[in-house]
């Protein structure tokens, strides 16, 4: 995607929709963990305490719900926004700077556990580095299963037509991993990857204003950088 | 030992076996129908006993209180000579366990007095009949709610297609006799396939006695949401394509917008989308946003602008504007407050149309809107003040929301004609009783011209929003816009 | 670090320290409350002394001692009699006549003889041998005649049950508690829920092997449920199991080895990215340590 240059130090990164589906998702995942983990504890004191508070057990239930709901109306409105990307922006969907993996990526990964050990520099990354990746496709594939686990659980009656029972079974303990698979890592992978590197400690800007500091778009992302300087001495 | 010590001693010894014999506990023999040995009296063990083998409460909470509770009731009920005598007609009052939990199996684990709960008792009968609300809530608009209020549960969910309007509280309930007058029996529990719209012809048919539509009417649409309390449906398809020609009109008039020169951008719809998201963005994550809530009371919940200009033009605005306001804020209050408690004394309140407040508040608000074009179209066409110019939108405009208000009360003075409220709760809808006054001059029969009456307004409604984003109605959409661009890029009047 | 380096504002730089610490006392203070306020029901062994504070308070507390006990006067003999040998050792909640309760549970009582725990009761006489969870329980097993309290409400009887039941069953217990129903009936006081009794009846105990008995039991609260809907697992646990049946085995089966898998794939690929991540921040912090970045 073309970013607009604005005379200064910072660039446009990202687009005021995706700033606004990031933020609904930040909500609705926090709001979504605490429920969900509110009931897989409340054998816990704390747990049935906090429970009372927020309305009881179908407030609870109504919560995890809606939020559910809600972050995949975010998914559904972004998954629209692809669309109108390819058809009516006529971008590419594939391609280096998108969230699409390529060979470039495995490269990027070998370079990076080398630079780890010291034996080598930086790898030279596009638009979105492959751990950025990882980040967007950890959620848009874990909301597809977290979300029909998560219906079948709502909806059981529904789904054993269709499904053996055992299956609602199955789907409990897929929905419980994958919960704390997606907390542990957006809790500690996620936020330390953007937020608590040592460069931007403690807090990036660039998901909230959407502006990128310059350096930052020299260090992080020289590939995007480099393509960014021949556009625009191309068209002055 | 003489004979009259013998006969002591014999007489004792049968005093003694007599009242030994006497105080032998006798075996109380339970079978099946254990409640049968406490009705046929034997010599009692220990009095408490007895009694609270019938008379204690059970615990309704527990599969065992529900059935212990039943067996009570069941113990003549359950007997197929149970009856009672109306006039010379003897009407079954049997139900058996089997009848009950066959025709109404979500029913099996509730006791009978959980629904019939003043019954319990002498003498033995009801005066509320079974209270489904103990439980259930009412329907939401959407199903059957505030033309439903003044109809019984029963009436509908129950098989028994005999229905009548009592006339003491005005409500539709189920005949205790058929058509003819013949007593009938009710006592079976059967019910009714609510989902057959079949079932709905028991009181929606021409020249009902209950005072039903003669035919069955869609629910309000989401669009009514302006002025009448409405559910998140679509209702008649009349109004689901007047919101598709709402969302189409909003999308040509933001086009229209964006077809112009933005911050610098002329022909790349996309990025005028782009940059204006980012304004919109930045303005509302800063201290401006204070300044826009200050401009939105002010401005246009209040109309300052106008009042600064003209009182009585303010006046002659407000009287439709704020009036549609209000009527549009109760109307979501109610909707969100049914929603959180579809119980509650309140929201019931407000959804019946015949409740004192709703009624009075509705018609004087509508009365406002009817003033307030009156003096428009006056004032325009009559007066005709050297300023004011009208085109054919204008006209468009103001006749289509007055013929909505004026076809609004008609259609209430129908329904109250139809339903036949009586007078000491019809005068609180002051207009719509004075113009139901007007018409029961004519002698027409009301449950046929109702059904017409509602799909006028109802029509009326859905060219009202459809044309809201054409025309001059536009201007509630570019007026507060632009007050909020102008306060944003500093441009003083 | 140098000096003459230029350095950031700490204080603004550390600013989210305070909601964090907030949030952290916040939890803890709530944790300290509910742990003080969580009332514990004093514990309930057979003993030869009434609390009579506790009886009268109890459903049965307008009894007299004689009408379920008797008189003191037994086979002649006055009560305590030394002379019955075993009148120590016997365990009295196994040995006393049950058919007083009959008097007024007429209807609990019949019911009773229909289900799973009066038979295993004929058994156990007739064998002289408890059944794999135990003695089979008669009615003093399961109600405190002299403590049990009445019209108790739904969530209080399903948090009572779920204890007395689990005496005998703790397998079931335990994986009713890590099932949903559990979690929300007991531990989050939600009424509709089900407890034990909800779907194995109270006194006609049904032990729910038989499939159309299991799915008249789901509609009771899912009214569409069909047929493979009672084939959802509720009682997640193999002990007690009859796997006789080969379908239930290979279900159980299934259900443990994907949820195996799952586990195992969620703890590797949290230990590669954990591990990515801390060896990528050290090497980052090492680079801005060594080159005053």
């Amino acid at each position: 995607m073309e970013t607009n240059q604005k005379p200064g130090e910072s660039y446009q990164r990202f687009h005021v929709l995706h700033r606004l589906l990031h933020i609904i998702v930040i909500v609705n995942f926090t709001m979504l963990a605490i429920t969900g983990f509110l009931l897989y504890f409340s054998g816990s004191v704390w747990a049935s305490s906090l429970v009372s508070i927020i309305g009881g057990a179908k407030a609870l239930g109504w919560l995890h719900r809606f939020c559910a709901v809600f972050l995949y109306i975010g998914v559904l409105v972004h998954i629209l926004w692809l669309f109108y990307y390819k058809i009516v922006l006529k971008q590419n969907l594939s391609g280096a700077a998108t969230m699409m993996p390529n060979k470039k990526d495995i490269k990027d990964i070998v370079q990076n556990v080398k630079y780890m050990f010291n034996k080598g520099n930086l790898p030279s990354f596009d638009r979105f580095s492959y751990l950025e990746k990882v980040d967007y496709w950890a959620v848009m594939l874990g909301m597809q299963s977290m979300g029909i686990t998560g219906l079948m659980m709502w909806f059981p009656e529904f789904f054993s037509r269709i499904f053996p029972g055992y299956f609602i079974n199955i789907a409990v303990h897929f929905h419980l991993h994958e919960a704390v698979l997606a907390v542990m890592y957006i809790g500690l992978v996620h936020m330390s990857d953007t937020h608590l590197v040592p460069d931007v400690f403690p807090l990036q800007k660039t998901i909230f204003t959407g502006r990128i500091d310059k350096l930052r778009f020299m260090e992080d992302h020289p590939e995007e950088w480099k393509r960014q300087q021949m556009t625009e001495i191309n068209q002055p | 030992m003489n004979l009259k010590t013998i006969r002591s001693i014999i007489a004792f010894g049968v005093l003694v076996i007599l009242i030994t014999a006497l105080n032998q506990t006798s075996s109380v023999a339970m079978e099946n129908s254990a409640l049968k040995s406490a009705i046929i009296m034997r010599k009692p063990i220990h009095k408490p006993l007895i009694c609270l083998n019938c008379h204690r409460a059970r615990n309704l909470n527990t599969n065992e209180g529900i059935i212990s509770s039943n067996a009570f009731c069941y113990e003549c009920h359950r007997k197929a000579d149970i009856k009672k005598k109306i006039g010379t007609s003897d009407i079954s009052l049997q139900i058996t366990p089997d009848t009950f939990n066959k025709n109404q199996p979500e029913h099996r684990f509730v006791a009978c007095i959980q629904c019939h709960t003043d019954v319990a008792r002498s003498p033995h009968k009801t005066e509320t009949g079974a209270t489904c609300l103990e439980c259930h809530p009412y329907h939401s608009e959407d199903i059957a709610n505030s033309p439903h209020l003044r109809v019984s549960c029963q009436a509908c969910h129950f098989k028994s297609k005999f229905v009548q309007l009592d006339p003491k509280d005005h409500i539709v309930k189920l005949a205790h006799a058929n058509y003819i007058g013949v007593p009938i029996s009710l006592s079976n529990h059967a019910m009714a396939d609510t989902a057959d719209r079949r079932t709905c012809k028991k009181c929606h048919f021409k020249k009902n006695q209950v005072g039903a539509p003669a035919i069955v009417l869609p629910s309000k649409g989401a669009i009514c949401i302006l002025c009448h309390n409405a559910p998140l449906a679509m209702g008649s398809p009349i109004f689901g394509l007047a919101g598709v020609i709402f969302i189409a009109g909003l999308f040509f008039m933001i086009t229209f917008w964006f077809k112009g020169n933005v911050k610098g951008e002329e022909t790349s719809f996309h990025r005028k989308m782009s940059l204006s998201s980012e304004s919109v963005w930045n303005t509302i994550f800063s201290k401006q946003i204070f300044s826009l809530v200050k401009i939105f009371i002010l401005d246009i919940i209040l109309q300052r602008r106008i009042l600064k200009e003209s009182v009585s033009r303010w006046a002659m605005h407000s009287l439709i504007f704020t009036s549609i306001l209000l009527r549009c804020g109760l109307a979501i209050f109610t909707a969100i407050g049914y929603y959180f408690d579809p119980r509650g004394n309140l929201i019931i309140a407000l959804i019946n149309k015949n409740n004192w407040f709703t009624a009075s508040v509705n018609d004087l608000l509508g009365l406002f809107i009817l003033i307030g074009v009156v003096w428009a179209v006056i004032r325009r066409f009559i007066v005709k003040p050297e300023q004011v110019t009208s085109e054919y939108q204008d006209t468009i405009a103001l006749m289509i929301i007055g013929i909505l208000v004026l076809l609004g009360f008609l259609l209430e003075g129908t329904r109250i004609l139809m339903t036949g409220i009586p007078y000491n709760t019809a005068v609180y809808s002051f207009v719509g009783y004075i113009v139901s006054l007007g018409l029961f001059i004519f002698h027409l029969d009301w449950t046929s011209v109702y059904p017409l009456m509602w799909y006028a307004h109802g029509t009326v409604a859905a060219i009202f929003v459809a044309y809201l984003p054409f025309g001059k109605m536009k201007h509630i959409f570019n007026a507060p816009l632009t007050y909020f661009i102008e306060a944003v890029d500093g441009v003083k009047k | 670090m140098q000096t003459g380096t230029k350095r950031t504002r700490p204080e603004l730089r550390n600013i989210w320290i305070c909601p964090l610490l907030t949030a952290g006392c916040f939890f803890l203070i709530m944790a300290w409350f509910s742990c003080a306020l969580a009332a514990t029901d004093p514990p309930s062994l057979s003993t030869w002394f009434v609390n009579m504070n506790r009886y009268s308070a109890a459903a049965h507390g307008s009894l007299k001692c004689e009408e379920c006990h008797g008189s003191m006067l037994v086979n002649g003999k006055n009560h305590p009699d030394s002379k019955v040998s075993d009148s120590l050792k016997i365990q009295i909640i196994r040995k006393f006549d049950y058919q007083v309760c009959r008097k007024c549970h007429k209807i609990a009582y019949a019911r009773y003889l229909k289900g799973v725990h009066a038979k295993a009761a004929m058994e156990e006489k007739i064998t002289g041998k408890p059944s794999k969870s135990g003695y089979a329980p008669t009615c003093g097993n399961c109600h405190l005649a002299h403590y049990s309290k009445s019209h108790l409400s739904r969530i209080q009887i399903g948090k009572q049950m779920t204890e007395t039941c689990g005496k005998c069953h703790p397998a079931e217990k335990a994986s009713y508690l890590a099932n949903y129903h559990g979690k929300a009936a007991v531990n989050l006081g939600y009424d509709k829920s089900a407890s034990c009794t909800d779907c194995h009846g109270a006194h006609t105990t049904l032990s729910l092997k038989n499939k159309d008995a299991v799915l008249n039991v789901c509609r009771r609260c899912h009214p569409d449920a069909t047929p493979e809907f009672a084939n959802i697992i509720i009682h997640n646990t193999k002990k007690n199991l009859d796997l006789k049946n080969n379908i239930k085995k290979t279900e159980f089966k299934w259900v443990h080895l994907l949820g195996v898998l799952s586990l195992i794939f969620v703890i590797v690929i949290l230990a590669f990215f954990y591990m990515h991540a801390g060896l990528l921040m050290l090497r980052k912090l090492y680079e801005k340590l060594r080159e005053h970045k």
